[in-house]
């Protein structure tokens, strides 16, 4: 889970959903969203708010293809800059990672 | 313990459907019922929710203290609820009692239905049925023996309607003025009494907690709970009234220069709301429907941060604040379909 993820095996490769303990509105494209246990609000700005609505179970890379797709920005700026947040939202309890299956194609809690 | 039973899943408590009108306490009544073991009826109001009550002796004479009771409804009054209340004390004893640590640590979750209240030696089960004419609201409850926090279960059956009704529970100090309610909201320390108190011609209205709900044509009401500590220097006269329409929430800070309102961004109003929202959801549905309220509250009700300078006169910045207009500030939700900057 989230706390034995390490700086090392952290990678595009993993894939990332919404904790169940967290509640989220949008509100003029940008995302508040709560952590239940942490009682905190957060914030998102707009990029932001789309990792964060894409977090669904996917790899981070599909993630970044996206965010490529829809926002003027470069592939290692992207790349870089989703690590960062996803990573973030991992120690604040908002994110966390899930082991898919690639035979399969279903997401498998960690 | 003490079992708290409210509501219409209790007809052994309604042998006698009259509900006193008068004063809590009448003379012969307690004593005649003590003897016959029947339960008293009484019909109160409490933070704006009308509770049709029958209680046991200890109880009733408990309620007969609890400060913050009114026995008839105003004209104009528009209730927050009306629930079925019934209070009956358990047969055997389960736990200790556990130091009552003050009503916020009051939780609730609803779950269709029916929602569970953990408040100080309370324990609330309120549960919703639709009947053909309107939604009817009753509760199941346990609390521990002796003297029962009966403000604190009240309060916390009303927070919890509050959610319901699709509102919030604010802390907050608030004023009647201009036959409406101000709010202002801060954490503790923040001045919020001390900003009633420079409004020269308003009344107290709440001092630590205030229930928000939405009424028709995207209006709120303010329900006042009682409670708080009061002002040490009360300036102010204390309302009468447990209800008024909102007319504006304000964030408060103090001011090094003059006093002045400052805009919020939207995502700015809803953060200054939750922040100074009780919250006593636990689960992840429910901390959604309160967020989901506080956008809703954030869209129809004026909220703006007050810099109060203290000793100037708040009234006057307040009559020209509306004049200029306060006003609803719609939330737009985005489109993430297009192309847009790094940022």
């Amino acid at each position: 889970m989230t706390d034995a993820l390490t700086e090392d095996s952290f990678s595009l490769g993993c894939c990332l959903r919404q904790a169940e303990r967290t509640a989220c509105r949008v509100i003029d494209g940008k995302a508040v969203v709560i952590t239940i246990d942490t009682n905190e609000l957060h914030v998102l700005n707009p990029v932001a708010t789309r990792v964060w609505q894409l977090s669904d179970g996917r790899a981070l890379s599909n993630v970044v293809e996206q965010i490529i797709g829809e926002f003027e920005v470069s592939r290692c700026q992207a790349e870089k800059d989703v690590v960062q947040f996803a990573r973030e939202m991992l120690n604040l309890g908002a994110l966390q990672v899930v082991e898919s299956d690639p035979t399969q194609g279903f997401f498998l809690e960690s | 313990m003490l079992a708290v039973e409210c509501g219409l899943d209790a007809p052994r408590n309604y042998g006698n459907p009259e509900y006193s009108t008068g004063r809590v306490m009448q003379a012969d009544r307690p004593l005649k019922a003590q003897q016959s073991g029947q339960f008293f009826q009484q019909f109160v109001i409490y933070a704006g929710v009308e509770f049709r009550v029958s209680a046991c002796l200890d109880i009733y004479e408990q309620l007969a203290q609890l400060p913050g009771l009114s026995f008839e409804r105003e004209a104009a009054q528009v209730p927050l609820a009306v629930v079925e209340c019934t209070f009956e004390r358990a047969k055997t004893p389960e736990t200790e009692p556990e130091p009552f640590t003050g009503d916020r640590t009051i939780e609730w979750a609803w779950s269709g239905n029916v929602c569970t209240i953990t408040a100080p030696y309370a324990r609330v089960r309120l549960v919703k049925s639709l009947s053909a004419v309107q939604p009817q609201l009753r509760a199941l409850a346990t609390v521990h023996a002796g003297p029962v926090p009966l403000a604190a279960v009240f309060s916390a059956i009303a927070s919890a309607i509050a959610i319901l009704r699709e509102g919030a529970v604010l802390h907050s100090a608030s004023i009647e003025w201009e036959a409406g309610v101000v709010a202002f909201i801060g954490p503790s320390g923040a001045g919020k009494t001390t900003a009633c108190q420079h409004v020269p011609g308003a009344r107290l209205f709440s001092i630590d907690r205030l229930l928000v709900a939405p009424v028709s044509g995207g209006q709120w009401q303010a329900f006042s709970v009682p409670g708080g500590t009061p002002p040490s220097r009360p300036w102010l006269r204390k309302s009468r009234v447990q209800s008024r329409p909102l007319l504006a929430v304000f964030g408060l800070r103090h001011a090094q220069s003059a006093t002045h309102f400052e805009p919020l961004s939207s995502v700015g109003r809803v953060a200054l709301l939750r922040q100074c929202a009780f919250d006593g959801s636990r689960e992840p549905a429910g901390a959604a429907e309160t967020l989901g309220n506080l956008v809703r509250l954030a869209t129809e009700v004026p909220i703006a941060r007050l810099h109060l300078r203290r000793g100037e006169n708040l009234e006057l910045k307040l009559r020209e604040g509306f004049a200029k207009g306060f006003r609803r500030q719609p939330l737009a939700c985005q489109s993430h379909g297009q192309r847009e900057r790094w940022s």
